[in-house]
């Protein structure tokens, strides 16, 4: 069988998924939607000679772009302003081996209110990823063994410990987006998720799945992870482990993925932006906000909304500096070490999934895609990239060889968050006792105000927190610049 | 076989598409805007290509370069996702695609990128250029890096 230069086969050997994907990334999607200036448009929108916007939105992630669309549909004059050269923040399309790809936050669902809203603004659907019908689920545990444990053991096994880990969250958390109603959720903060799973009677194999799923979310060891802030996202997917799952790794973005929903919602947007700006100084005055770019450029506006990734904030000096509760949540609240990777190996092991317990680097790999001609293309997540470097494919290779072994690794694509200067951090995951203090983190202050997936109320971690955060930011700063012009006459 | 013909046109329609987005992708700071260009910076005076004479290392390059492949195309013609394209980038003036939105590092550096000066970066992204908006770690094994550098001397700018 013939193949091209990616090693993508033709012939019979293609089946619709790849056909699917490989259409999306030939229509060219990804280029484009990766750059916010192809709209010529958008740069005779840019103006800033016209005078002060009204309001800046740091970062077009997720969070920015809602909010800028929000706030602009208002008639505020907004600027995006993004460091990297893309949008999209901690999502991230990409391409490998001709396949659309995502690297960052990449799974969303219909019980996911506001990424579901939007998904059907724009008329984007579900693409499934392989999850159900698993040919084979393989658990290692910490000790570095490797179980081939049969798919229907494994999903009961696994359902079983979810729901121990998890009980009483429906008395915990009635109202998921209320987090804190329930007084024992702040008690219960100081617990972290080792000191939970201490207490539930699992077997070896449960309890090594369990830890690996945590460390995943946590982007560390379990006894620095919150364990309310879990059970909170077990409760927003309707306190259900069936439904949690699904929500969490099953169905992504179709046609285009997260880029293409990003460019959707900021082309829908009256907002300029601007790629390549980054953000050094804010300086605050009784009149207004002063941004200092790497650039020299100075942009002003009446207010200015934040949406970075907390470990990102201090590489910017805030003139007045942030409130106490915003450093010590940025000092010790919200770190993670987190990466993803694709790898493609020679060999066709099915349809697999493999929990990895710490300290295995590889807390989980998914099969994307197998077949004759492609082998097999696995995701891989790791909660701790520290634990091993991504970018060395024999390093990697020797890791995978642990459980398949034999396997020959031909290309790899990996994205390592806590290298990109831009976020240092992989997604939002709190520390024991500071999911408590998730609202510090969006609490306005004077004319600056914060948004981001970690200051959302309910799937935090998420794209849908991202995007509630957003709506949100553009609620309190239109109260904000309502109230001003009143009183400005 | 007629699904091939089908796919392989259908890329370079939507390729060609995407070079000239991205040709009108432009910087607001005033880089030049050219259309149907990732480059418009004259061919270096020093010629890398017999850097590429090795074919195993080129090969090996190739698949270290799988590393880099998320964020950069190194074919002529290729748009990339995010980073600047390489094709043709030894001897190159660095941050010298015209339009791309370049950290301050890179796009105040001086000269171009000569194999020892992309062996120092590669090894190190933050330590050779502080401030770099690339997002990457760096490659630690010496080999790795001569592979890459081996491959990307290989490919052609136009």
């Amino acid at each position: 069988m013939q193949t091209d230069e990616d090693g993508v086969g033709f012939g019979g050997g293609i089946d619709r998924r790849s056909l699917m994907r490989f259409g999306a990334a030939a229509a060219g999607t990804i280029a484009l939607a990766s750059c916010a200036k192809e709209n010529p448009d958008r740069e005779a929108r840019d103006g800033k000679d016209k005078g002060p916007y009204d309001v800046a939105v740091v970062g077009a992630g997720y969070a920015g772009i809602t909010a800028a669309r929000e706030l602009a549909a208002k008639g505020w004059r907004v600027v995006v302003l993004e460091a990297r050269p893309r949008i999209g923040g901690r999502t991230f399309t990409s391409k490998f081996l001709g396949r659309q790809i995502e690297l960052g936050g990449s799974s969303v669902h219909w019980v996911q209110p506001h990424v579901f809203a939007e998904m059907q603004r724009y008329g984007f659907g579900f693409e499934e990823v392989p999850l159900r019908d698993l040919d084979k689920a393989y658990v290692m545990t910490a000790d570095g063994k490797v179980h081939d444990v049969p798919p229907a053991r494994f999903d009961a096994g696994y359902n079983d410990a979810f729901d121990k880990f998890c009980e009483g969250a429906k008395t915990l958390f009635p109202q998921p987006f209320a987090p804190f109603s329930n007084p024992e959720v702040a008690r219960l903060d100081m617990m972290s998720a080792a000191d939970r799973m201490a207490k539930l009677d699992l077997d070896p194999i449960q309890r090594a799945s369990l830890n690996a799923e945590l460390v995943l979310y946590a982007g560390s060891p379990t006894n620095t992870f919150s364990y309310m802030s879990y059970v909170k996202m077990f409760a927003a997917a309707a306190w259900d482990p069936y439904t949690f799952t699904d929500s969490e790794k099953h169905w992504h973005i179709a046609n285009g993925g997260t880029a293409a929903l990003a460019k959707a919602i900021l082309d829908d947007s009256k907002a300029d932006v601007r790629l390549g700006t980054v953000v050094k100084q804010v300086e605050t005055t009784a009149a207004g906000v002063t941004l200092r770019t790497a650039d020299g450029q100075a942009v002003e506006a009446k207010a200015v909304l934040f949406t970075l990734p907390t470990q990102v904030y201090p590489d910017i000096e805030f003139k007045p500096a942030l409130s106490a509760e915003k450093q010590a949540f940025i000092k010790n609240g919200d770190l993670c070490d987190g990466a993803t990777m694709y790898m493609r190996i020679k060999q066709n092991i099915g349809n697999t999934f493999t929990f990895c317990d710490d300290p295995n680097p590889l807390s989980a790999i998914q099969t994307e895609e197998s077949g004759a001609q492609i082998g097999t293309i696995l995701k891989a997540t790791l909660g701790r990239q520290s634990l091993l470097d991504i970018n060395d494919q024999d390093a990697v290779n020797a890791e995978l060889r642990k459980i398949h072994p034999g396997v020959e690794i031909t290309d790899i694509a990996p994205y390592n968050w806590v290298k990109d200067p831009f976020s240092k951090m992989a997604w939002p995951a709190y520390r024991v006792g500071w999911f408590r203090k998730y609202k510090d983190m969006a609490k306005p202050e004077g004319r600056l105000f914060f948004a981001g997936s970690g200051t959302a109320d309910g799937w935090h971690a998420y794209i849908d927190g991202a995007v509630e955060s957003g709506i949100r930011a553009c609620r309190e700063m239109t109260t904000m610049l309502e109230k001003e012009k009143i009183s400005n006459g | 076989m007629d699904d091939r013909l089908t796919i392989r046109s259908a890329m370079m329609a939507c390729a060609a598409v995407s070079l000239v987005a991205v040709g009108a992708c432009s910087n607001p700071k005033g880089g030049d805007e050219k259309a149907g260009g990732t480059s418009s910076v004259p061919a270096a005076s020093i010629d890398y290509s017999s850097l590429a004479r090795n074919t195993m290392q080129v090969q090996a390059g190739k698949k270290v370069f799988s590393n880099c492949a998320v964020c950069h195309s190194a074919e002529a013609g290729v748009p990339s996702p995010a980073g600047p394209a390489l094709a043709g980038v030894l001897g190159r003036k660095i941050g010298g695609v015209a339009g791309y939105p370049y950290s301050q590092a890179l796009a105040k550096a001086d000269g171009s990128w000569t194999p020892e000066k992309l062996d120092a970066f590669l090894k190190d992204p933050m330590a050779a250029y502080p401030g770099t908006a690339m997002a990457f770690g760096g490659l630690a094994k010496d080999s790795d890096r001569k592979a890459v550098v081996a491959y990307l001397a290989g490919t052609a700018s136009k």
